[in-house]
């Protein structure tokens, strides 16, 4: 396993499937990052990998398990966002966009959000059942029914159908 | 006539289905307008669902991303030299070795280098999260001050201008000599132009909107939003299997040597098929 490649390929897409699933960027962060330490104990084939670490991933946000010293220390060296400099308006239309977005996701089961998620990543349906714990030859339905669902969540908190810039 | 299931119909749009099933799913499509609504309806979710997500995206700190120092501790690989008296011990990184944070100032960097050099796929978009975050991330660790872009005023009363296209595009090499390519968004009229390339990363490029996205899985690229740009499949010939669907639609499928292709074929060589969308 070529870890430096593994991590290269993987690291933005499972921090964000984690910053999408918390919510929380720290948190994302503290998971992803700890799911690949614990790689580097393991020695998997290429293809097992990303299931792997999803499946630690989601392990992990589950017991809400979190590397406190490393967040300290991400709180006393990051830049500090303060309130001072007053917000500008895209940035407030931004953030109640994405509370509206969030709001909508939290109508689903964590399962369901799971499902659309790592869908989302490109994972496979065999894949998905897999690290979800459904029966391969359900997840297109369930996936079908989610989409639906958080579709008319979305429509039903008025977020027009537009993606970031 | 036994109309097919939303689970069916999703498989098949998220490129699930292959071989025969697939152009016998495509061939009821082609005779039933019911399950091609359904088929629209499942589509314009799961688009409505990839942009709204796409809001929730931010891009990782760089301290938080590189304070393990994972990739430099990846990229490093090399024996440490210990000696007997307890400061040099040869060893290598392995399963059992204890996890050690090394230099950070010096490792970050170097870490930032090697993400940067090599670079994830995704962060070769224009405008993605992941290439905001790295090149933001780069200036944090070499510059002085953090990048500020400022967005220029719309006035209020007039329409922006569309963005003008740019080319954009997103390549991986297939993990195991399979590959599906799935292309929504293009406009009736539309050219889909596929190459067989004689390497081994497959690429899709398009003349990219501001509603263009990519992903990509270690046997998949999606891209959305395609608007009325070119659009340019690369498929390496060295796949075993391979195959285009556009909006649904299954275009080209590759098995081995064989090429079979069911889409509106405008011009066809050896190396190349254009197909247009109807």
């Amino acid at each position: 396993m070529d870890f430096e490649a593994q991590f290269q390929a993987l690291y933005p897409s499972l921090y964000r499937y984690l910053n999408r699933l918390t919510g929380d960027p720290d948190v994302a962060e503290d998971i992803a990052q700890e799911a690949f330490v614990r790689l580097l104990r393991q020695s998997l084939p290429d293809d097992e990998v990303r299931p792997w670490l999803f499946t630690v991933a989601m392990n992990l946000v589950r017991d809400g398990a979190r590397r406190t010293d490393r967040r300290q220390r991400l709180l006393q060296t990051a830049p500090s966002v303060s309130g001072h400099v007053p917000m500008p308006d895209a940035e407030v239309e931004r953030n109640e966009r994405i509370a509206l977005v969030r709001r909508a996701l939290n109508t689903l089961s964590q399962r369901d959000q799971q499902l659309l998620l790592m869908r989302e990543e490109g994972f496979k349906y065999e894949e998905i059942a897999g690290v979800v714990g459904v029966a391969p030859a359900s997840v297109g339905t369930l996936i079908a029914r989610a989409l639906r669902r958080f579709a008319e969540a979305v429509d039903s908190q008025g977020i027009p159908d537009e993606p970031p810039e | 006539m036994n109309h097919l299931s939303e689970g069916q119909l999703q498989a098949y749009l998220d490129g699930e289905v292959e071989g025969a099933a697939a152009r016998s799913l495509a061939a009821h499509l082609e005779a039933c307008a019911v399950c091609t609504a359904t088929l629209d309806e499942l589509r314009a979710a799961a688009v409505r669902t990839s942009h709204a997500l796409a809001w929730l995206d931010r891009p990782a700190s760089t301290a938080a991303a590189i304070q393990p120092g994972i990739a430099a501790l990846a990229a490093e690989r090399a024996t440490e030299v210990v000696g007997a008296n307890g400061d040099a011990r040869v060893t290598s990184i392995d399963a059992h070795r204890p996890w050690r944070r090394p230099a950070r100032v010096g490792f970050l960097k170097a870490a930032m280098l090697a993400l940067l050099v090599t670079g994830a796929a995704a962060a070769a978009i224009p405008g993605s999260p992941v290439q905001r975050w790295l090149i933001g991330a780069w200036t944090q660790m070499t510059g002085p001050e953090p990048v500020v872009v400022e967005e220029p005023e719309v006035p209020e009363t007039v329409e922006p201008a569309p963005a003008p296209a740019e080319l954009a595009s997103i390549s991986i090499e297939p993990i195991d000599g399979r590959l599906t390519v799935l292309l929504d968004g293009a406009a009736p009229g539309q050219s889909i132009r596929v190459v067989l390339v004689d390497e081994p990363t497959a690429t899709v490029e398009t003349d990219a909107t501001a509603a263009t996205r990519f992903s990509t899985g270690p046997s998949r690229i999606q891209a959305t939003g395609l608007g009325r740009g070119s659009v340019n499949v690369l498929l390496p010939r060295s796949l075993a299997y391979a195959r285009v669907v556009a909006d649904g639609q299954l275009l080209l499928e590759k098995e081995g040597s064989a090429v079979h292709t069911q889409g509106d074929v405008v011009e066809q060589s050896d190396n190349v098929i254009v197909f247009r969308i109807r």
